[in-house]
């Protein structure tokens, strides 16, 4: 599975080279699928995977990741535990029943998306 | 990097200088924290903070821009609860006591004893109970005036309260004011016919119902089971 998630993150830089704002249609997909992956991230620890797994091209700036997050904690598809580290309270985000489900459809819509636009920009002429 | 107390200090009062809410200071504070972790010891301190800052959160603009999109986040969350909450209270089984309620109200409203101002203490005693959770929220979510800072969801529940104002001033003030003749609400009152009243009452309270069990939710959610 991390296999699978490594190569759909480094799949998604490939298509969006490095433009950065392709990724916010793809984010949700991306978080629910490293949690469903890892178990339980906190938010510093998902841009770190984000940033490895693309070798650095993608990375989660301008406060995208943490909207992102609260989103899908409000939608029911995270919930998240706090547990004290360092003497500071952690968030950390896990997927839900319901996430759970999503990232299925999420990643098989992501896939669709992905062979579409792979089509659209492999278009030749029609040959008469 | 290993941090020291004074500069963990400066972070903590940066970030509370520059955050509104509790929820966002601890996530961001450990964020931070966190990446000071990471990063090799050659860097400053003051280019390792502002670093951080820009890459992660794109500036101090950054940190407000996440705020505002949690607090909407957050809000909408409330409000699609109260909806929920309040269609729950249509439907079966809490309509049969709905049911019940109506009819006792309106037995109620229809005696000659029920006047202007039994009406309002009905409605100030009903409206008593989201007013007073709104008030008991912070304490129970630990805030402390000065030293911890209020919760992303406090404006949602502050929409909460504001419902029965708004309905109050619509019932009480502009319906009559821009409707009737007469805008004085005790004449208003003394020509309604009690369904009218009964339905005003029904209305505080199912609010009240639904207000009371967004509370009870967001405790449910919020707080760890000791």
């Amino acid at each position: 599975m991390y296999i699978i998630s490594c190569c759909f993150i480094f799949y998604l830089y490939i298509c969006t080279m490095r433009d950065n704002s392709l990724l916010k249609g793809t984010l949700q997909t991306i978080i629910l699928k490293l949690l469903e992956d890892n178990g339980r991230m906190y938010g510093y620890e998902i841009t770190q995977r984000v940033k490895d797994v693309s070798g650095g091209g993608i990375m989660l700036t301008e406060g995208a990741l943490y909207p992102a997050l609260h989103k899908l904690q409000a939608d029911g598809f995270l919930k998240t535990t706090t547990e004290i580290v360092d003497g500071r309270a952690r968030k950390y985000y896990l997927l839900t029943e319901h996430g759970g489900k999503e990232v299925t459809n999420k990643v098989n819509e992501a896939q669709a998306f992905i062979e579409q636009m792979q089509n659209l920009l492999n278009l030749k002429p029609a040959v008469k | 990097m290993k941090l020291t107390n004074e500069q963990q200090e400066f972070i903590k009062k940066n970030l509370r200088d520059n955050l509104r809410y509790r929820e966002t200071y601890e996530e961001l504070y450990d964020h931070i924290l966190t990446a000071f972790d990471h990063t090799p010891d050659g860097l400053s301190f003051e280019n390792a903070v502002n670093k951080i800052i820009n890459d992660d959160f794109g500036g101090f603009n950054g940190l407000a821009m996440i705020e505002d999109r949690y607090q909407r986040t957050a809000s909408s969350e409330i409000k699609r609860l109260y909806l929920m909450y309040l269609t729950k209270c249509l439907k079966l089984p809490l309509i049969s006591f709905l049911v019940i309620s109506v009819a006792a109200v309106y037995y109620m409203v229809c005696q000659p004893w029920f006047g202007y101002s039994i009406l309002y203490t009905c409605i100030l005693l009903i409206n008593l109970i989201p007013v007073t959770l709104f008030y008991i929220r912070p304490i129970r979510t630990g805030y402390i005036w000065g030293r911890i800072k209020g919760s992303v969801k406090n404006r949602g529940f502050l929409w909460l309260r504001y419902i029965p104002i708004a309905i109050l001033l619509g019932v009480f003030g502009i319906i009559p004011w821009i409707f009737l003749e007469d805008s004085n609400p005790s004449h208003w009152f003394k020509n309604a016919p009690p369904a009218i009243i009964t339905v005003i009452l029904i209305a505080f309270m199912i609010h009240t119902v639904a207000s009371y069990r967004v509370y009870r939710h967001d405790f449910k959610v919020s707080l760890p089971k000791k």
